[in-house]
């Protein structure tokens, strides 16, 4: 029995384990469900243009997010207590008005009387020192005609105490550089330059910059890139919701919140669809956090 | 009941302030042809100058500080006015003057009137359109 005893105490009660000591780890997970983004290096950040007034021209081609842009914008700007001349100079273009009231538009759609009224906006601007949010519109002429007559534009706009903002947005399509490249050439390159690669207009089972690879590599594009411009990536919502917010006449942030426009009997989204915007929205802060100064105040 | 007295009324419109025009308005319309001298050429900044206005006590009809906006209606109307009395003020050209008559005259355009040029002519910025015209309204958020 003693000895029983003795030979029970000598086992070791835990056995040791196997050394990992030195072991490479084994990559687990499951597969990811959305192309993960390439590591990019980030541009600096925007030039500063805190408490300035300031004239955003929102430029691209038609469905290249302007608006969704310019909507998001004024979210904001309303958010922080800003306020902004909101204006869109293709009359046949009315959805930044189902958002905001008083949004200025010109008289008609002929191509001079639209850069007169375009060229009369920047001089209210300028004189009364007020901040200003223009949608040029898909097939817009009135900013190449107006610097055809002041290519200096931009260093008048400076001169008269308005920092003059180029929202660029981009699809892949290697065509949507058209503007960039025309106004670029033309001498219109303010300091506060954004190139905006829309990522809903992407193949989203491949990475965003093997979807932006012509637009990324072309020369118009590096050039714009090497003075000083800043390219933002604008997040991709989901087209189902963005589709539902843009029927129901939603603020996105009414969209996060489930809250209805006053006023108005809507069904508000989903939980689901709310939490879609919701990360949305962190990554719009988070992707165009660099050029946060440049929204009116 | 009784009628107030002729006299009364006169007194009371008499009591009320002077036409329409604010303290701004009076004071651009007496010191016109200083202010103009000094705009002449300029891009003026009318942020600034409504700041100036401000600290003189010449206020909006609502006796607060005009807006740079409410400063820069109030000195295209002053302008206005200004120019169309003069122009009323003026002697008409007689045409059978030798100065009327010795120039080659440009032919004039149906439906156009023209006339000399004189010093108290529009300057050019006075193109501009009224200003109270082209108000470009601030957004709001439906």
């Amino acid at each position: 029995m003693a000895q029983k005893l003795k030979t029970a105490t000598t086992l070791p009660l835990f056995r040791k384990g196997p050394d990992l000591d030195g072991e490479e780890e084994t990559p687990v997970g499951l597969p990811p469900a959305l192309v993960p983004s390439q590591a990019v290096e980030r541009p600096p950040a925007g030039v500063d243009l805190t408490g300035r007034p300031k004239v955003l021209l929102a430029i691209g081609p038609g469905r290249s997010g302007k608006t969704t842009l310019l909507r998001w914008a004024a979210e904001m700007t309303a958010n922080q207590g800003g306020q902004a001349i909101y204006a869109a100079a293709d009359p046949q273009n009315r959805s930044l008005k189902a958002y905001v009231d008083d949004v200025e538009e010109p008289p008609t759609n002929d191509a001079a009387a639209v850069t007169r009224w375009l060229d009369r906006l920047l001089r209210f601007a300028m004189e009364e020192k007020t901040s200003a949010l223009i949608d040029l519109g898909g097939g817009d002429t009135s900013l190449g005609r107006l610097l055809a007559e002041m290519p200096d534009l931009a260093t008048v706009l400076e001169a008269g105490g308005l920092a003059p903002v180029a929202l660029y947005t981009l699809g892949p399509r290697v065509d949507d550089l058209a503007s960039l490249a025309s106004f670029e050439a033309a001498g219109f390159r303010p300091a506060a330059t954004a190139l905006i690669l829309n990522e809903g207009l992407a193949d989203p089972t491949v990475p965003r910059e093997e979807s932006f690879a012509r637009i990324l590599r072309h020369s118009a594009f590096r050039a714009a890139v090497e003075r000083g411009a800043t390219m933002i990536w604008l997040p991709r919502l989901e087209p189902s919701v963005a589709a539902e917010i843009e029927a129901k006449r939603l603020h996105f942030m009414q969209a996060r919140d489930g809250q209805s426009p006053e006023g108005r009997r809507v069904t508000p989204l989903g939980l689901l669809d709310r939490s879609r915007v919701r990360r949305w929205l962190d990554l719009m802060a988070t992707e165009l956090g660099p050029v946060q100064s440049w929204l009116p105040t | 009941m009784a009628r107030p007295e002729t006299d009364e009324v006169l007194a009371a419109i008499d009591r009320l302030p002077t036409g329409s025009r604010t303290p701004l308005s009076r004071w651009m319309r007496e010191h016109h042809d200083a202010l103009r001298e000094r705009l002449q050429g300029k891009q003026p900044d009318w942020t600034a100058l409504a700041k100036i206005f401000a600290s003189a006590g010449l206020t909006d009809r609502s006796g607060k500080p005009a807006s740079p906006g409410t400063a820069r209606a109030a000195w295209w109307r002053t302008r206005k006015a200004v120019e169309a009395a003069r122009a009323s003020a003026r002697p008409p050209v007689d045409p059978s003057s030798s100065a009327a008559t010795s120039v080659a005259r440009p032919a004039i355009r149906p439906g156009r009137q023209s006339r000399p040029v004189t010093p108290a002519d529009p300057l050019p910025e006075d193109d501009d359109p009224p200003p109270d015209k082209p108000a470009f309204r601030i957004g709001k958020l439906r």
